[in-house]
């Protein structure tokens, strides 16, 4: 798999803060990247740096295979949209987006393309008012067409729908889902639920400091509760205590009965999981019972997100 | 955001230049857009014409009042008339006003950071303010009040003038708004706040002065002398090469000083 974004020891202090310290990250060409962390854990600064927007104070990066520097080259790979994104209000949307794609070397087909995506991003009938006018929402909105109009190899996403209505926040998310493949998406959010409903990788970042990075399933699988759910059709009064028998099984706790079907919370010991799946599956089919359900419990986002942090600097 | 997708491409990309100059063409047709749809072009023509009609006119004014000799203007020469057109320092006055939130307007605004998150070099940014702000003021502030004063002239005092040494002079006086543009853009890339450009601005225009009262070769030297330099080199009148010496110099300073501070701005 190709590398879209690649950081390498990249540091940035301000004057007392250490805003960022040594991240090293490779986000992949394709992928849609949550960039997940507190507020003030570095996340909006590694993106000004990726921009060219602040300038690291030690190590270095690349987008699209090009460094990053003040001078602006790396910014024609990638499409940039700032956390409170601002425009020239004297410009209406579609000039603004006809700005953006003269910078960008985007001559054929560009007024149908800059509709396509005025369109796409819901602000087509607000198109040839001036963006003075435009609501936060609407900004956001113009803010992630410009962003998508050079169609860049990467597009830097900083907190892309802490503006929006509910409604906003799902097109935006829907529409960062339908990039995946197209183009890389490298966002930022402090939002968990957001992360697990569109990433494909994670990079879990606090105090200026990489704390995780992962496929998103192979994060959240890392941090099993090493519990079972279990639902046995036919199940009677000894079934527990079968359950209990079989090796790497430390404790099992009937959770409800619904008709036929028992629902088990089946604790194994640490590592014992798969192998305590294979007994269940066999002691059912010994037992006569019907094996409905046999699943790991995995930790949502957020669980695995406080366990990495310490809980006490988030709160703060 | 309908519902409607439509798929991103194809269209055609094709990189433009590169390099200090990456956006610069850009970045310039967004100035000059600017100038032109803002109220600052008509405010500019207004005042110069205006001032370019009574400035020609003192004389004629002075003879028909009958204090010609008060005014201690008595010439009818329609050349030495236009030549006032530039006497004091209004044109100055009026680029550092023009021209002092440039770069401090679009820092307050957050366009500067967005300008900035496409392929456009810094130098390209503040090429391009500066060479749409001298398009404008040569076409309202030079090339419209002598226009202006020369058909005044022609009128009021019976003949026209001479084109020779109003264009020379014209070329010549570009000088003083290309420093005072310079001045602002080139602090403005240092002093965040408009007024504080103003201040250093209007320090520029009025320090050399004072000094030069107590030391005559500071305004040999005074980039801020090109004004009156120019007028007599028009003439045919002596001129210090000094203060051409010190216009380049404090030109090529601040080009220089503005890129690198320019550069390693963080916004």
């Amino acid at each position: 798999m190709t590398t879209a974004i690649s950081m390498t020891g990249l540091t940035k202090h301000y004057k007392g803060v250490d805003a960022l310290t040594d991240l090293t990250l490779d986000v992949p060409a394709g992928t849609v990247f949550g960039f997940l962390g507190p507020n003030g854990a570095g996340k909006t600064t590694a993106l000004k740096v990726l921009a060219g927007l602040a300038r690291a104070t030690a190590g270095g990066a690349t987008v699209g295979g090009v460094p990053v520097s003040a001078a602006g080259e790396h910014r024609r790979q990638l499409g940039y949209l700032a956390q409170d994104p601002r425009f020239y209000g004297w410009m209406t949307g579609r000039e603004t987006l006809r700005h953006v794609a003269r910078f960008r070397g985007v001559d054929k087909n560009r007024e149908p393309w800059i509709a396509s995506l005025l369109d796409r991003v819901g602000i087509a009938e607000a198109a040839d008012r001036r963006t003075s006018t435009y609501s936060g929402g609407m900004r956001q909105r113009l803010g992630i067409a410009q962003a998508l109009v050079g169609r860049p190899a990467v597009v830097l996403l900083d907190e892309p729908v802490s503006a929006l209505d509910p409604i906003g926040r799902k097109d935006v998310l829907d529409l960062m889902r339908e990039l995946k493949g197209e183009t890389t998406v490298f966002y930022s959010t402090h939002i968990l639920d957001d992360v697990e409903r569109v990433s494909d990788h994670v990079a879990i970042l606090d105090h200026g400091r990489l704390v995780k990075a992962a496929p998103t399933h192979v994060l959240l699988g890392s941090f099993t509760k090493n519990t079972l759910r279990v639902i046995l059709g036919g199940a009677i009064e000894t079934t527990e205590a079968g359950i209990r028998g079989l090796p790497g099984v430390a404790t099992v706790t009937v959770v409800s009965r619904t008709g036929a079907d028992t629902t088990f919370d089946v604790t194994t010991k640490p590592g014992a999981s798969s192998d305590v799946q294979r007994s269940i599956t066999r002691f059912a089919v010994e037992a006569g019972l019907t094996l409905i359900s046999n699943s790991e419990e995995t930790l949502d986002l957020e669980t695995v997100f406080l366990r990495l942090i310490d809980q006490k600097e988030v709160a703060a | 955001m309908t519902a409607q997708s439509v798929a991103i491409g194809p269209i055609t990309a094709s990189p433009g230049r590169g390099g200090m100059f990456l956006g610069f063409g850009n970045s310039l047709r967004k100035e000059l857009t600017e100038w032109t749809r803002g109220p600052k072009v008509l405010i500019i023509a207004g005042i110069s014409a205006l001032g370019a009609v009574f400035m020609t006119l003192i004389p004629f004014i002075a003879k028909a009042s009958g204090e010609t000799e008060a005014a201690g203007m008595t010439s009818m020469d329609p050349t030495a008339n236009v030549l006032l057109v530039f006497a004091g320092q209004t044109i100055a006055f009026i680029v550092v006003v023009a021209t002092m939130a440039l770069l401090s307007s679009e820092r307050d605004r957050g366009t500067l950071a967005w300008s900035l998150t496409n392929p456009v070099s810094p130098t390209s940014i503040i090429a391009a303010k500066y060479i749409a702000a001298m398009l404008v003021i040569t076409v309202t502030a030079i090339v419209l009040p002598l226009a202006v004063s020369s058909g005044v002239a022609t009128v009021a005092y019976g003949g026209l003038p001479n084109f020779a040494i109003v264009g020379t002079y014209a070329g010549l006086y570009l000088m003083l708004p290309a420093f005072f543009v310079a001045v602002t853009i080139g602090f403005g890339t240092a002093i965040k706040s408009t007024a504080g450009v103003a201040g250093a601005a209007f320090a520029v225009m009025f320090v050399p002065q004072i000094l030069g009262g107590i030391l005559p070769i500071v305004n040999e030297l005074s980039p801020t002398s090109i004004g009156n330099w120019a007028l007599a080199v028009a003439k045919g009148q002596p001129a210090s090469p000094l203060t051409l010496v010190g216009w380049l110099v404090s030109m090529v300073v601040i080009a220089v000083g503005a890129k690198l501070v320019f550069d390693r701005q963080e916004v």
